[in-house]
């Protein structure tokens, strides 16, 4: 491709293979340990750690001779690698932030290194360690104004980090507790250009802890609030919490009877604790992280506050959601709960996509309206204004309150209603697979969303809008194909997908083919 | 997009184009193989030195037995690799015991790996393999001849570009 070169092929500064070679012999040595050491004596230790510089010298060396980096169109490329030789290229329109890093070691050198975070990828796709410091200002630069050409002035992309010597991240977190109700963008990181993250350069979903509980902002308006009662009740009723008098009583008859016949003893005692604590240690866990949950909107999105011990303020703007599931436990069925989660793009140093909660614990019609709310917002990037519910708090979970149903309808929301999704079940001849399940699997879309559901005892829907599938697969199994079936799965950045098992083979190619073109269209249309 | 019946091996033979990746592919695989047949001929022969040779011969016919039907599915599997670029995404199809059929957009591309190993310099081969923000796309295809690799790569990083739809 004769693409304009921008930064024909460089090698990285010729001072990385020695930085990189002493972070090998600090390896070696720690794996020889001093016990080897003592063992062997002092001059074959001598001549162990002399090998093992050299040999990590030479290793680097090799490594960083065969390293280098280019800027060709719009694109930077990345080669690696002499014997499994891999070029990795990012299209600078993909690309979130770059970083510049100084570790210890290389802030010593005058050193830096540059990582590339890719729009919705892990940490850091693209590194290029170890430029000098002005080299790697510069080319940060050139790569970010050839990443867009419409950068909003006021907002400095650049994001320095230093670590002492154990890697700890240090100036992060003094810029994380800058705003006490997370409202501050995490700054440095933005949408650069057409190909950011849903496409409004704006808030970024933040999360900040703070110590005290977190004080709502003028222009919060409170959406719902779910009653500590319910969540504590709600996890009561989860098998670990459930089996825990069983399994606690089990552990103490063993610790009793093993204790009478050897004697008391603090392996066997510590091991009791061990086991009780970690039994109830995940309800626990998140009874102290639900406690209090607040829902409210606000201009940049939805707020989400809560935390018993750590009170955490989430802000969720609407494009950035990639799903929303909803969870019916087998437990919670005699109380009608269901537990809503939302897949949310994030930025910076949280790790990309965050399956997060939305609602931990909730009755029917509180699950419709809320996931609603939460999937509009989604599908057109703004949340309903004027239609959600009441606050509610307690009282809201009488099934008897009729008067509240008018109220909440005649919005412009969606009602999430789980049996008016367009589900359809997987043919006959899927019992053969899914004996028990077929009559829970389904799957299908409108020109709006994907949706799916699965799950024997606990039943799980998923609904992902069209313009965040990332890419769709068909898998047909050997026993599928005697059947006739295969599996469509519709990808999503994150931790909730769609998945329709065990569909029609001829149906499920269609499905793919539509689906593609829909997303396409969706995509284009937000 | 509607034909009467898909076959999973060529899904819409009418309406898109699959291309396949080169057979020297096989070769390479064929010669993957080959170390391993090397490695248990070794083993059978420390086992037959230092035990019983007849358990050495229960090794060396097991291991020449599964070796060799490996060889004969490497051919067919290797051939029912394809791949199309359409207008607006990239299909991807391998398999033969578990279909699988890939259709990734480029605008949902994020970065574009291109790596080849010792024995696939050396055939000329590289493996391309196009990275989306979900984990679970399955993009990859290996066995392409070093200008179409590159070729592929450009054109793929070009596209990825051209149609940016965000996340």
């Amino acid at each position: 491709m004769t693409a304009s070169v921008v930064q024909p092929r460089s090698r990285l500064h010729p001072l990385t293979p020695v930085l990189k070679g002493a972070k090998f012999l600090a390896v070696w040595i720690a794996a020889i340990s001093w016990q080897g050491f003592s063992s062997a004596g002092p001059v074959a230790s001598l001549v162990m750690v002399v090998a093992a510089l050299v040999l990590s010298l030479v290793g680097a060396l090799v490594s960083w001779l065969a390293t280098g980096y280019e800027v060709a169109g719009r694109e930077l490329r990345v080669y690696e690698g002499l014997l499994f030789r891999r070029t990795r290229s990012i299209p600078l329109e993909r690309v979130q932030a770059i970083d510049v890093v100084r570790p210890l070691l290389a802030r010593l050198a005058g050193l830096s290194e540059l990582r590339l975070e890719v729009v919705g990828g892990k940490e850091a796709e693209g590194r290029l360690a170890y430029l000098s410091a002005a080299e790697a200002a510069h080319l940060r630069e050139r790569l970010l104004a050839l990443a867009s050409t419409t950068r909003e002035p006021h907002r400095d992309l650049r994001r320095e980090r230093h670590h002492d010597i154990h890697g700890d991240i240090h100036s992060e977190i003094h810029r994380k507790t800058a705003s006490p109700d997370g409202r501050q963008p995490l700054d440095g990181a933005a949408s650069t250009g057409a190909g950011g993250l849903g496409g409004t350069p704006d808030v970024a979903a933040t999360s900040v802890r703070t110590r005290a509980p977190a004080v709502a902002s003028v222009v919060e308006r409170p959406i719902h609030v779910v009653a500590n009662r319910e969540v504590l009740i709600s996890q009561l009723l989860t098998p670990a919490a459930l089996l825990f008098p069983f399994l606690a009583t089990g552990s103490l008859l063993q610790w009793y009877i093993s204790a009478d016949a050897n004697g008391w003893s603090l392996v066997t005692s510590g091991s009791l604790l061990t086991t009780i604590v970690g039994i109830v240690a995940m309800p626990v866990r998140r009874v102290v992280d639900e406690w209090r949950w607040r829902i409210g909107t606000d201009p940049a999105g939805l707020r989400l506050r809560h935390g018993l011990l750590e009170t955490r303020s989430q802000t969720v703007p609407p494009r950035r959601i990639q799903a929303v599931s909803i969870l019916r436990p087998l437990f919670w069925r005699p109380m009608g709960w269901r537990r809503t989660k939302i897949d949310v793009a994030g930025y910076g140093a949280e790790p990309n996509v965050n399956t997060g909660l939305l609602l931990p614990v909730a009755d029917e019609r509180t699950t419709r309206l809320i996931g609603g709310w939460a999937l509009t917002g989604a599908l057109t990037g703004t949340f309903p204004e004027s239609t959600g519910p009441e606050p509610t708090d307690v009282s809201s979970t009488d099934r008897g309150s009729a008067d509240r149903e008018t109220a909440d309808h005649g919005s412009a929301g969606f009602d999430l209603d789980v049996d008016r999704l367009p589900l359809v079940p997987p043919p006959r001849r899927a019992r053969w697979l899914a004996p028990l399940a077929r009559s829970i699997l389904g799957f299908g879309y409108t020109d709006e969303f994907v949706t799916s559901r699965d799950g024997l005892l606990s039943r799980r829907v998923v609904v992902v809008p069209l313009s965040r599938i990332q890419s769709v697969r068909v898998v047909q199994g050997p026993l599928q194909r005697r059947l006739g079936l295969a599996s469509l799965h519709v990808d999503t950045a994150g931790g909730l997908h769609a998945v329709g098992e065990h569909r029609d083979a001829r149906e499920a190619y269609a499905h793919a083919a539509t689906l593609a073109d829909l997303s396409r269209a969706a995509r284009r249309a937000a | 997009m509607e034909t009467p019946m898909t076959d999973p091996l060529e899904p819409w033979p009418d309406t898109v184009d699959w291309r396949s990746v080169s057979s020297k592919l096989i070769t390479l695989k064929h010669l993957h193989l080959s170390a391993w047949a090397v490695m248990f001929a070794v083993v059978a022969l420390t086992v037959w030195i230092s035990a019983s040779g007849r358990i050495a011969l229960i090794i060396a016919v097991t291991a020449a037995a599964l070796l060799s039907v490996r060889a004969v599915l490497v051919v067919r599997s290797v051939r029912a690799w394809g791949y199309a670029e359409r207008a607006d995404d990239l299909l991807v199809r391998h398999g033969l015991l578990v279909r699988r059929l890939s259709i990734v957009p480029y605008a949902r591309m994020q970065f574009v790996d291109v790596t080849a190993g010792p024995l696939e310099r050396g055939l000329g081969l590289a493996t391309v393999k196009l990275h989306t923000a979900a984990a679970a796309s399955d993009a990859q295809i290996p066995g392409l001849e070093g200008p179409e690799a590159t070729r592929l790569r450009d054109r793929l990083a070009a596209l990825g570009e051209a149609r940016t739809e965000g996340l």
